[in-house]
């Protein structure tokens, strides 16, 4: 453990969850035969996806369809949350988030995270300015102390099964200078990956926190001077301080930028999936429908609850759309529509996908996981998780993840539409 | 020795004023070369020989005792240096005079003495020494060697002339006549003299056995015709055992039927071609000949070693050969009879064609020539007519591709198609290295050696496809033809574009920022006092600059472009490469396109001119080019290549570059040179400019060449306007910042221009008919491939 904390999330319930597994699904087993359990009182809190319930019917047509297939009655473990994200196979509709360059996920964690994600199947993201703050780590004498983003990329590889997941890397517009696509595409090391189909560049339009801004990292002065070419770095902290902050800019992007980039994208990596990742504005659902006309094969959008290294605080209370209102403008699609934002446990992944999610990523949660336990904290989380999906699924009388619908949802306050 | 030669020594030796001499004087009648090996023979030895040379007497002296006290039957060999081969005395002497070092021993221009002291108590009635030389006019080396009391050397009229000399083969079948004379004489006065025919070996590789083992025997019946009668006939190891064991026996059989009254022995050479690298396949190679030489009833294996394929092999080494050929021959076992695929029929064919020609051997091998009735694969001289060609077979035997005018006719089953590209000549070129060398891969302790191979990779590119060693690359008669040949491209293109009024330029190597408008390549970082510099992958950006300077512009300019892996074997990727760039100030894409027809076809026209020798060498047909020459390039939208493309079963993307597969495709669908025209925005960098009435249309292009050779060239109108460019650098993912001066020079006006990068090496390729753009390179960089 180092240490890390996560305030806007359930931090123990997670840390807990990547000690115990699936146990921590359910009450303390002590209390088993000992107390009685319901609902917690009071209203609930959170945001719109927090306050939805997820509310199975009756009569469960899908549920003797399913029986006919088995010869039997089903149970949750015949439910099936296979599915494709992005152009890749994964065991269940969950991903790995990028993590940035941030302090936080530079100890270490990064190396860790990749290889339980490996473990997993799920496809992976890699931060986009991992090139320019922690290197590469091709070169054997000079490997970076997190393992780089080659450390990041063989972990994945060396864990991953065949024909699952997948690896995906970020660029943003100021990483172009470092080259990240050009690099992995050109590298030995990303063959395996290539011939097997996995791995895809992510362009990254914005990011959930700090809609409209670009990356920002609190960086001592001697690290903001060796990277000074390529960033801007603003006294935000006082000149009396050790730190500065490092501003990127986000890039400009207009409908023909946005769409000659990915068509750029498919012209140069034409081995490589090519995903997106939007910012939660308010043309959300424009964007993201330029950039599938374009041929991306995935969209992100990281709502306003998305977590992050470091932002304005303004930015973190005050901008851009909350998750549930993103997927509503951009709706339900035939192309992958990947969401992140507070997810860690199975109702919430749920409640996305039924509102037109193919996917839903592991941000936070995954790093504090992680830190809790760098064998197997992701691991048990996602268990866990996915062991909420089979349980969730099958009370909705489906089997199959896709068969989610927002039919499935109540939000109170709303009027019941039948 | 008698007391004539005594003499002659003397006469020689008293010019130097010497007076002691060597303990020759008072030996019996020496043996003749001849006698020492068939005595070995009746022993059941094998007679292994090194090719040993060192300029320096002491040295040589040491390799020829060593050679004599290996444990092995062996014979002593001196070979003499290149320029003694050549007969260039005068580098001789000044090489000598400076103490540089020669790759043989200068025999002719040696001291006497100096020489007389290194055969000192080296020969030996049972230790005959051979002069090995080379040389298409070996007179004065004869005459040397006599003087000297050696009487044993090597060569032939045809294969010291053909291979290795530009000289008319009517004039070395004269020198050699003398040489024969001069050699023969020399029995009057002691042993018998001994000359070995080298037409076995000739090229060294890729000459079908047949014609092998006929000039064999043709130069050993020359020698007799001129007073030999201690003959030895050679043949050199070539690809298949079961193949050299018929030819050796086919060999054996002739010496019985047209030289049967001298004395007579075969010599096998271990293989004379690109040789295995490591130590255990080049060990395994040597045992293989001498398994031939046992299996073969041959008497004498001339060795090579291990380091061979790396240098000049040392005494020791060349002393490990021969014992390790020794007891290899000991333990060899006889085999079955081989198989007769028809070796022997040829053969013989060829020879009775040439002693039908005239009654004058010699005569008679220069109209055989003449007329292409021998006629030697792969062999450049002029006096060979080149028609005939040989291929390597499944099975790895050497065959007849085309026979020319020999009059093989009823005798050989010439392929239908031609089964030998250059890739595959290449490919045969280094048969048995590899063969060998599979056979006994070690595991490699050098760390450099290791990195050299990256594992995806290996697999992903045929050993054909990729580049020899160094060494071999660049005596490969392939390289050689090719590199002229694109000698004869750039002066021809430097001719055109001079004509026009082009300004050439000198160009940049690194900067601030390159093109970023490179398919998934990366750039090469370089530190420039603490700042990021690039590598160029192309002077675009500087060919629009210099335009303030001038107004048509070129720059030969080399380019460094980290491909992705999978473009090693598209045959047209190097990670390292050179265009001719061009740019115009105020020119339309058709203006462009037209300048670059003119150019091409002026190339070309150059190249069927200055390089026809290299381009039948490389059995490129200069017919092909016809189309070329006569008709206008046509020029199709990308939009109808895309369609074109898809009734051909291809799925391409309408708003992408045409792929790599694509580009194959399209190219074998045509007899000349065509333009694709209009790429859509998204497949290109931000300085290709975008149409004005078209909008996401691009005024840009690539040239096609036809047969599969595909792209050779891109260009087009440019981007120069300040908004559009930052645009458009935005749309291509780039961060304008980067590129401050080049920004600069446009907000202050940059000239509208059109302008291409010409590929030199595909274009070398195209030209050439080679299978692969590294071959017209040479020090290739493929990617992923670490090579120097």
């Amino acid at each position: 453990m180092s240490g890390i904390r996560a305030p806007q999330l359930p931090e123990a319930a997670i840390r807990a969850r990547a000690r115990d597994a699936t146990a921590a699904a359910f009450p303390d087993l002590t209390e088993y035969g000992h107390s009685l359990f319901g609902a917690t009182p009071g209203p609930p809190s959170g945001d719109e996806l927090d306050l939805a319930r997820i509310v199975p019917p009756v009569f469960m047509p899908r549920r003797l369809e399913r029986m006919f297939d088995l010869g039997r009655e089903p149970l949750p473990g015949d439910a099936v949350l296979g599915c494709e994200i992005g152009g890749f196979q994964a065991p269940l509709p969950v991903f790995l988030c990028a993590f940035g360059s941030t302090q936080v996920a530079g100890r270490g964690l990064g190396v860790d995270a990749s290889e339980q994600a490996g473990r997993l199947g799920i496809p992976m993201v890699i931060g986009e300015n991992v090139v320019p703050m922690h290197g590469y780590g091709r070169t054997a004498d000079d490997p970076p102390p997190d393992g780089g983003l080659l450390g990041r990329i063989r972990a994945y590889a060396d864990a991953v099964p065949d024909g699952l997941g997948g690896v995906v890397v970020q660029q943003s517009t100021e990483d172009a200078d470092a080259e990240v696509w050009n690099l992995v595409y050109s590298d030995p090391f990303a063959t395996r990956l290539l011939d097997s189909g996995r791995l895809a560049f992510e362009l990254k339009v914005g990011q959930g926190a700090k809609p409209g801004l670009g990356g920002m990292t609190v960086m001592s002065r001697g690290a903001a001077a060796a990277v000074s070419e390529q960033y801007a770095m603003d006294e935000a902290f006082g000149r009396d301080t050790g730190m500065v902050l490092r501003c990127s800019s986000p890039g400009t992007f207009t409908e023909e930028i946005l769409r000659q980039q990915v068509h750029l994208m498919r012209n140069n990596y034409p081995r490589a999936r090519v995903w997106v990742k939007l910012h939660p504005g308010r043309d959300v659902g424009h964007a993201a429908e330029v950039a599938w006309a374009a041929g991306a094969d995935a969209v992100t959008v990281d709502g306003a609850e998305g977590g992050t290294g470091w932002a304005p605080s303004v930015f973190l209370e005050q901008v851009g759309l909350p998750l549930a209102e993103c997927l509503r403008r951009v709706g339900k699609h035939d192309a992958s529509l990947l969401v992140s934002g507070r997810v860690w446990e199975g109702s919430r992944a749920l409640k996305c996908l039924a509102m037109g999610a193919s996917a839903v990523g592991l941000g936070r949660a995954a790093l504090i996981a992680v830190d809790e336990d760098a064998a197997d904290g992701l691991v048990r989380l996602v268990r866990c998780l996915e062991l909420e999906l089979r349980l969730l699924l099958s009370a909705l009388g489906k089997y199959d993840i896709h068969e989610v619908t927002e039919d499935d949802l109540w939000f109170p306050g709303k009027e019941e539409s039948r | 020795m008698t007391a004539d030669v005594t003499e002659a020594r003397s006469g020689a030796l008293s010019l130097t004023g010497t007076t002691t001499l060597p303990a020759a004087t008072t030996l019996p009648r020496v043996p003749s070369f001849g006698e020492v090996v068939a005595a070995h023979r009746a022993a059941g030895r094998l007679v292994v020989q090194p090719r040993m040379g060192f300029a320096d007497p002491a040295r040589m002296r040491q390799g020829l005792l060593a050679t004599r006290d290996a444990r092995a039957a062996t014979v002593g060999t001196i070979t003499l240096d290149s320029y003694t081969r050549v007969g260039d005395h005068d580098a001789v002497t000044r090489a000598l005079a400076a103490g540089a070092d020669l790759n043989g021993y200068p025999l002719v221009d040696a001291d006497p003495v100096a020489t007389a002291r290194m055969l000192a108590d080296v020969l030996t009635p049972a230790f005959p020494v051979q002069v090995r030389h080379g040389s298409a006019d070996p007179r004065r080396i004869v005459r040397t060697l006599l003087r000297q009391g050696l009487h044993a050397t090597e060569g032939g009229p045809v294969s010291y002339c053909l291979p290795y000399s530009r000289m008319p083969l009517v004039t070395a079948v004269e020198h050699w006549r003398q040489s024969c004379e001069l050699l023969a004489a020399a029995r009057e006065h002691g042993s018998e003299p001994h000359l070995e025919t080298f037409g076995g070996c000739m090229m060294g590789q890729l000459c079908p056995p047949a014609l092998l083992v006929a000039l064999s025997v043709l130069e050993g019946m020359f020698f007799r015709q001129h007073g030999l009668r201690c003959i030895s006939f050679s043949y050199a190891q070539q690809t298949h055992p079961g193949q050299d064991e018929e030819a050796v026996a086919a060999l054996r059989r002739l010496i019985r039927r047209y030289v049967p009254d001298v004395r007579s022995h075969v010599v096998i050479y271990t293989y004379m071609g690109v040789y295995p690298r490591t130590p255990g396949g080049a060990r395994g190679l040597l045992a293989a000949s001498a398994r031939l030489a046992v299996r073969t009833g041959a008497s004498r294996l001339i060795v090579k070693t291990s380091a061979e394929a790396h240098r000049i092999p040392t005494v020791a080494e060349n002393v490990a050969a021969l014992e390790h050929a020794a007891v290899a021959a000991r333990h060899a076992d006889l085999g079955d009879p081989p198989m007769d695929t028809g070796v022997h029929a040829q053969a013989r064919a060829l020879i009775d064609n040439v002693l039908a020609l005239d009654d004058d051997l010699g005569r008679a091998l220069t109209v055989a020539f003449a007329r292409g009735h021998l006629d030697v694969p792969f062999c450049l001289h002029p006096d060979n007519a080149g028609r005939a060609r040989g291929y390597l077979d499944h099975d790895g035997r050497l065959q007849w591709q085309r026979i020319g005018a020999m009059p093989l006719g009823g005798l050989v089953a010439v392929p239908a198609t031609e089964p030998m590209t250059s890739a595959g000549l290449l490919d045969a070129l280094q048969h048995v290295q590899r063969t060998y060398d599979a056979q006994h891969s070690v595991n490699s302790t050098g760390t450099w050696e290791s990195r050299m191979t990256i594992t995806p990779l290996d697999s992903r590119i045929s050993a054909g496809q990729r580049p020899p060693g160094t060494r071999a690359h660049l005596t490969s008669p392939v390289t050689q033809a090719a590199l002229r040949i694109q000698n004869s491209v750039l002066a021809g293109s430097r001719e055109y574009l001079s004509t026009l009024g082009f300004q050439e330029m000198m160009p940049p190597i690194i900067g601030p920022v390159t093109d970023p408008g490179v398919r998934g390549a990366k750039q090469i970082d370089v530190d420039f006092y603490g700042h990021r510099y690039k590598l160029m992958t192309s002077v675009i950006l500087y060919k629009q600059a210099s335009l303030l300077a001038f107004d048509k512009i070129f720059y030969v300019a080399p380019n460094v472009r980290l491909e992705p892996l999978e473009t090693a074997g598209t045959g047209r990727h190097l990670a390292e490469f050179t265009q001719i760039d061009v740019e115009v100030a105020d020119a339309s894409r058709e203006d462009i396109l037209d300048l670059l027809q003119g150019l091409l076809r002026h190339i070309v026209r150059h190249v069927l001119r200055e390089s026809k020798a290299d381009l039948a060498a490389l059995g490129r047909d200069p017919d092909v080019f016809e189309a070329l020459l006569r008709e206008e390039f046509e020029r199709i939208s990308h939009p109808d290549a895309v369609a074109h493309l898809r009734r051909l079963q291809h799925l391409q993307s309408t708003d992408s570059e045409i792929d790599w597969e694509g580009e194959r495709l399209i190219s074998e669908q045509t007899d000349r040179p065509f333009f694709i025209v209009g790429y859509p925005k998204g497949s290109r960098g931000f300085t290709d400019g975008e149409s004005s009435t078209e909008p996401g249309v691009l005024r840009n292009f690539d040239l096609i060449a036809p047969d599969g050779f595909g792209e050779l060239c891109s260009g087009g109108e440019r981007t120069y306007e300040y908004r559009r460019l930052i645009e458009r650098m935005r749309e291509t993912g780039e961060n304008p910042a980067k590129y401050t001066w080049y920004l600069d020079l446009a907000r202050e006006g940059l000239r509208p221009s059109a302008g291409f990068g010409l590929g030199l090496e595909r274009v070398t390729r195209y030209l050439a008919g080679l299978d692969a753009a590294w071959q017209a390179n040479a020090f290739p960089k493929l990617p992923g491939i670490v090579s120097p």
